[in-house]
């Protein structure tokens, strides 16, 4: 299947027909946790797949940044979900979701020391091996870091692409928010991936809240992230983008706005971009 | 102590603080990681007020105020969360404490039909023929309900006479 390219969008249920019509959307991804890993896939699936539409598959609850190596059986349904939709790719996130049989239900930031990116490395490692394609990891965004001297973000990503062999998928607007509530040099991160390593990017609006930026997937992007694409563009050229929406559904012309909008944020960069020969 | 072997107990520490209210570990922000944990348990109410409907819409009010009690104390468990199961638990404590509302008779029984609770408190589908009876919605009509193989449930209004008749004419 050809890798993905251009703009993207989350595969959900409630999208499912707008993704049927739109004519848009050059790829999908899909969150492994909503599938049914031996049941039939939906409907409006086989038909993205049939149309040919890229399909990346994307895991949230392996926690790969755990103490524990990843747990055979969630790779083993990973790998098994990656084989049916012919997935160019899975994704996961650098984070950890469980520890001390504490379930969190949501991916919680890593410590960015040594001792923290060998036990991912390590955990990396087996799951490239059971996996049938290509794994690319997420950056995470929190309200809270880690106390202590740990590396700064992008000196933490350059070590986990140096320590492995996975690719970035960089969230634009998890960098975002981190910029926000941890003054994180995004610039810097931007400039730790080099092209040969990024997957995609994800695109994700958030609100305002208390003094923090929340990352929630349920309201509009902020010109922040869309601003970060066209920088991350204009370094490294075409970037393939993803749109994340997961909750209060907006109507067709919305999303379609928000789609367009990233659209001419990836544009923006490529004419800005050096190695396009302009 | 191995690199594993410390990083599992100082995540473990932040898990419990976020997930159970257990005291920030030393060294967080602690009004950071209280945020957190605020918008986990927010998330999670979310969830299972979307996957119960009734049960949150007879509650009302008390909804948010009794799923956060019973939460901190039933951090969400090893297996694949998941809002049905999760809002099954909640339930569940609701009815050992007598404090289930009758209008959400009807959701627990579409619950039970198709699904059983696992130990681990993850969900498995029920199979074959499954048959339950309950009091339904505010007049509390007795209802019986047969899940037949292959997920079809029917449902019949069960007139059972009153002991004591109705009316003596």
């Amino acid at each position: 299947m050809k890798p993905p390219a251009g703009v993207g969008l989350g595969w959900r249920r409630q999208l499912a027909h707008y993704l049927d019509e739109a004519e848009g959307v050059d790829f999908v991804e899909v969150l492994a946790e909503h599938l049914e890993p031996r049941g039939p896939l939906p409907e409006p699936l086989k038909r993205l797949k049939e149309r040919g539409v890229p399909v990346v598959l994307h895991g949230v609850s392996l926690g790969l940044g755990s103490a524990e190596p990843p747990e055979r059986g969630r790779l083993d349904m990973l790998a098994r979900l990656a084989e049916r939709l012919g997935a160019v790719c899975v994704s996961e996130h650098l984070a950890f979701v469980r520890a001390g049989g504490v379930e969190s239900g949501h991916l919680l930031p890593l410590p960015r020391t040594g001792e923290m990116l060998e036990v991912l490395a390590e955990n990396v490692r087996r799951a490239e091996a059971a996996l049938p394609v290509p794994l690319a990891l997420e950056n995470v965004a929190s309200l809270f870091e880690w106390p202590g001297e740990g590396m700064t973000e992008a000196r933490w990503l350059a070590g986990v692409l140096e320590r492995t062999g996975v690719g970035v998928l960089l969230d634009v607007a998890n960098l975002y928010a981190n910029t926000l509530n941890h003054g994180t040099d995004a610039r810097e991160v931007l400039e730790a991936v080099p092209r040969e390593r990024l997957a995609y990017v994800h695109v994700a609006g958030g609100v305002k809240r208390g003094g923090l930026y929340h990352d929630t997937h349920a309201h509009g992007v902020p010109e922040g992230p869309l601003v970060l694409l066209e920088e991350l563009v204009a370094r490294v050229g075409p970037v393939p983008a993803l749109l994340e929406w997961d909750d209060h559904f907006p109507p067709p012309e919305v999303l379609g706005a928000e789609l367009e909008a990233m659209r001419a944020a990836q544009a923006r960069g490529v004419a800005r971009w050096k190695g396009g020969g302009a | 102590m191995s690199a594993r072997e410390r990083l599992a107990k100082a995540q473990a520490e932040l898990a419990r603080a976020l997930g159970m209210g257990e005291p920030v570990p030393a060294g967080f922000d602690v009004e950071r990681v209280g945020a957190a944990a605020e918008a986990l348990g927010m998330k999670r109410r979310r969830l299972v007020q979307r996957t119960w409907p009734m049960l949150a819409a007879a509650l009302g009010a008390d909804f948010a105020r009794r799923f956060e009690t019973w939460a901190r104390e039933n951090p969400l468990l090893g297996v694949e969360p998941n809002p049905l199961a999760d809002g099954r638990r909640f339930a569940g404590s609701l009815r050992v404490a007598g404090a289930f509302p009758a209008e959400a008779e009807e959701e627990w029984l579409q619950f039970e039909l198709r699904w059983r609770l696992t130990d681990e408190g993850g969900l498995e589908a029920r199979r074959g023929v499954v048959l339950k009876t309950a009091r339904v919605g505010r007049t509390k009509r007795r209802m019986l309900a047969v899940r037949l193989p292959g997920g079809r449930v029917i449902w019949w209004s069960v007139n059972i006479p009153s002991p004591l008749g109705r009316g003596t004419g």
